[in-house]
């Protein structure tokens, strides 16, 4: 048969489906009615030239949900709105983080849809960053008519919160470009004037244009020397304030000593000139930490991406019993808000009026939901299940339990032990090695009576080559980092990697990290077709917003139509489908026995008489990944704790079956950082999984953390490294990069001091001419940028 | 040869500008999004749009 795919998405066609769009005069077949809607709109606005020039298909476009759509509209509110919009003159001013823009077509789309809004004023869609900068008239259009016009061509835009390491990302890498571009062009002239000295074998350039050569050669080398080069003075004044040597010192004493010995020798009128080994020393130093710097940029953008503002509100309920909606950070002690089913809780609050089940699984961890009725408490962040609730306000905002775990986080962040990393210890000798030399051999030649004894020791600082060594562990991290994210992994913090080669400790959060944090059905038991009963259970459930009701959806058959559907809170549901009466729920509701509980939450049908028609079996499955990575990291002798929240059996049932040595649980998140902080007294070092709330302040202190793609944004913005795929089989090949990185910055050094070895003796006897010993530095840096390359090479 | 003493100032003053140009390039943002505007051009901004005249009134 003929397999269509979706000309919008590339998904495929599933059968049954026929709709089309003309394209290019053409039909092409699509796969949802979200997919033709985009493509029709795209189609209309004369923009299809988006899909003569994509280099990628788009993305399956989900029709907006009520519940979206409310949320869009809350960023019209004025108190929302003021958390990021910024407002010049008569205008709006916005950046928004954009999904799944990938490529210059998809730039175009967006802009060439939104120049149409009467009272846009400017929008710029920047591919590397997946933002769009935006300005607007407030009058004439509003926020949340941009966001849908941007949802009509099929892309999710959000405000997000930007990093704090962010805009100085930014401004750090906008410097840094300004000084390699001076510090290239500056390098270049004072070459030329060089060149000019080095092959003036004829003797033809005349003493007067010599010392003019050497005063231009000055006068170009200044901006290196004192605007170019800052950065590493900074660094080394600073590593010498904290007590600590680094690759920085040697370097700022070469191109200071250099530079001013030079400019001495200018004066005088007498002696040899270096000005072009201080020029180009500076530019190959500032070219491979603008690698670095730029992937840093990179990473700390895409982690701002992630962390999307989304905002609460609250229907707030006045004294004559109207509704307003208003922002859930404007509630008060004493407020009355009513949560609808689906609607987030707003605040800490008690319930006076409802009886409902909530999803507290973002604090606690547990999936199974919590019975709330009259006088029970409620929680800021959970999620209303069955049907409205009354809630009054009972704590402010700072003193909720989610503001609670949040405070928990901060503190955990800032005790976060700091391990030293394999490049602070290694420079830390080698800086002393090479200071002691240079000053050995400046004295030895002092004291010999060599007038050149200054120029020696230059040469040995310039020999022993600081650019290879300091070039030795950026050039790595740059290529690791590189690898990382091309497997999905988001580099947060520069070291995680260093530290994770000597993680002999992991511990994982159970739901929605080990597991999928979502229900399926593992059995079903019945005298029955198990397609019927299953049809039928998924009809029960279509209306449910329960946990479990996502089970049940793959298995919708639309011609099962339910009608007078009655959930009986905690317990189940019951109702007609097709006009036959079912009831679809607890163990306890139906009246039956669960037969064998392996930690699977049973669901029986029963039928009018009360006969038992199936019993479902369903559980939060582990992911394909959890065996194997477990399995790997227990072969490795690494030791794995199961800390979750979760009180139930089937935390034991999932710490038997994937093998884990340790099982924490029932914790609390207090419980779990004091979990890993005695582990880390004890001398482990430690690494965690999260994805809950929950979870944040044991992940902030961990020595290095992991936090799910999918999971909350706090435990994103406490994580050290985000699986953006949620694939956790990426641990394992991140362990074996953080290997090799060590391995290869090990050669790195050893490559530099083996060269210098060989250099530092010639040096030392003052055969070596700077200007050689820069080359010999710059071929020698090249080999350390060449090894690290090799990390780039995936080994899957 | 003495020309040079003219010549090399005034390169030099050009080199300024350059770097003058290459700062502003920097600070307007046009360093920002070096993958897209490569492939800008193939795009036509001419193309109509089907129903502008339903949307023009």
């Amino acid at each position: 048969m003929n397999q269509l795919y979706c000309f919008h998405c590339g998904e495929h066609v599933p059968s049954g489906i026929e709709l089309s769009v003309t394209v290019f005069n053409q039909s092409k077949a699509m796969c949802c009615l979200g997919c033709q809607a985009v493509c029709q709109s795209i189609v209309d606005s004369g923009l299809t030239s988006y899909y003569k020039h994509r280099t990628q298909d788009g993305v399956q476009v989900d029709e907006i949900i009520p519940q979206q759509l409310q949320q869009i509209l809350a960023y019209d509110h004025d108190e929302i709105a003021s958390e990021f919009v910024h407002r010049q003159d008569n205008y709006n001013e916005v950046i928004l983080s954009v999904e799944n823009v990938s490529c210059a077509a998809c730039a175009w789309l967006i802009e060439g849809t939104l120049i149409k809004l009467s009272g846009l004023q400017k929008c710029n869609v920047n591919t590397t960053t997946a933002r769009i900068a935006l300005t607007w008239d407030p009058v004439t259009l509003k926020l949340s008519e941009i966001i849908l016009a941007i949802a009509k061509v099929g892309y999710k835009a959000y405000p997000f919160q930007a990093d704090t390491a962010e805009q100085l990302e930014v401004d750090m890498a906008r410097n840094h470009l300004r000084r390699l571009t001076v510090a290239g062009l500056c390098t270049m002239q004072v070459m030329m004037f060089a060149f000019s000295n080095y092959f003036d074998g004829l003797n033809t350039l005349s003493d007067s244009l010599s010392e003019y050569f050497r005063w231009i050669s000055f006068l170009i080398t200044l901006p290196v020397v004192f605007y170019c080069a800052s950065p590493f003075y900074k660094n080394a004044l600073s590593g010498l304030a904290a007590k600590r040597l680094n690759m920085d010192l040697p370097v700022m004493l070469a191109v200071l000593l250099a530079f001013f010995a030079s400019a001495y020798a200018t004066w005088l009128g007498t002696g040899h000139v270096y000005f072009e080994s201080v020029s180009m020393f500076v530019f190959f130093l500032l070219l491979g930490r603008f690698f670095e710097q730029r992937a840093r940029k990179k990473a700390s953008q895409i982690s701002s991406n992630l962390l999307r503002l989304i905002p609460t509100t609250a229907n707030l309920v006045s004294a004559q019993e109207s509704l307003t909606i208003v922002p859930a950070k404007t509630l008060s002690i004493g407020d009355i808000v009513l949560v609808k089913p689906g609607e987030t809780i707003p605040g800490d609050g008690e319930v006076i009026n409802g009886n409902s089940q909530a999803n507290e699984s973002v604090l606690t961890g547990e999936q199974a939901p919590v019975i709330k009725s009259v006088n029970d408490r409620v929680y800021a962040s959970t999620i209303n299940i069955d049907s409205p609730l009354t809630i009054k306000i009972t704590s402010e905002r700072s003193d909720q339990l989610i503001s609670q775990i949040i405070r928990l986080q901060e503190q955990a962040g800032f005790e976060k032990p700091r391990l030293a990393t394999i490049a602070d210890s290694i420079a830390q000798y080698v800086v002393i090695a090479i200071l002691l030399l240079s000053l050995c051999t400046y004295l030895g030649w002092w004291l010999i009576g060599n007038e050149n004894a200054l120029w020696y020791a230059i040469a040995v600082l310039v020999a022993t080559c600081p650019c290879a060594l300091s070039l030795a562990t950026p050039s790595a991290y740059t290529c690791a980092r590189a690898t990382m994210s091309q497997r999905g992994l988001l580099l947060r913090s520069a070291n995680a990697l260093d530290i994770l080669a000597k993680v002999d400790h992991v511990c994982f959060d159970k739901t929605g990290t080990l597991t999928t944090g979502h229900f399926t059905i593992n059995k079903v038991k019945t005298q029955l077709t198990p397609d019927d009963v299953l049809s039928i259970a998924a009809a029960l459930e279509s209306h449910s917003l329960h946990p479990i009701a996502s089970a049940f959806r793959p298995h919708v058959n639309p011609s099962l139509i339910l009608t007078n559907s009655k959930s009986v809170i905690g317990s189940g549901i019951e109702g007609e489908v097709n006009g036959t009466y079912y009831r679809l729920g607890s163990s306890d509701f139906i009246g039956e026995q669960a037969l064998d509980n392996d930690g699977s939450l049973v669901i029986h049908l029963a039928n009018a008489t009360n006969e038992t028609l199936a019993s479902f079996y369903l559980s939060d499955q582990l992911r394909p990944q959890s065996h194997a990575l477990i399995a790997s990291l227990n072969f490795d002798s690494i030791s794995t704790t199961l800390l979750t929240g979760d009180n139930s059996a089937h935390a034991e049932y999932i710490a038997n079956e994937v093998q884990v040595t340790h099982l924490e649980k029932g914790q609390t998140p207090a419980q779990k950082l004091k979990y890993i902080q005695q582990k880390q007294q004890q001398g482990q070092v430690v690494a965690m999984f999260g994805d809950g709330v929950n979870d944040a302040p044991v992940l902030a202190g961990a020595h290095v953390s992991f936090a799910m793609g999918s999971g909350s944004d706090i435990a994103k913005s406490s994580a050290d490294v985000i699986l953006l795929h949620d694939d956790l089989s990426t641990l394992t090949t991140s362990l074996q990069l953080s290997y090799d990185m060590q391995r290869i910055i090990k050669q790195n050094f050893c490559w530099a001091l083996g060269y210098n070895a060989l250099a530092v003796p010639f040096a030392v006897l003052g055969y070596l001419p700077p200007y050689i010993a820069a080359l010999g530095m710059s071929l020698s840096s090249l080999i350390v940028v060449l090894n690290s390359l090799r990390l780039l090479k995936d080994k899957q | 040869m003495n020309i040079l003493f003219l010549l090399i100032p005034m390169a030099l003053f050009i080199i300024v500008i350059a770097v003058g140009f290459f700062f502003w390039a920097v600070k307007s943002e046009q360093f920002e999004d070096l993958d897209r505007q490569g492939a800008n051009i193939l795009f036509d901004d001419d193309e109509q749009p089907k129903q502008q005249d339903d949307e023009g009134k």
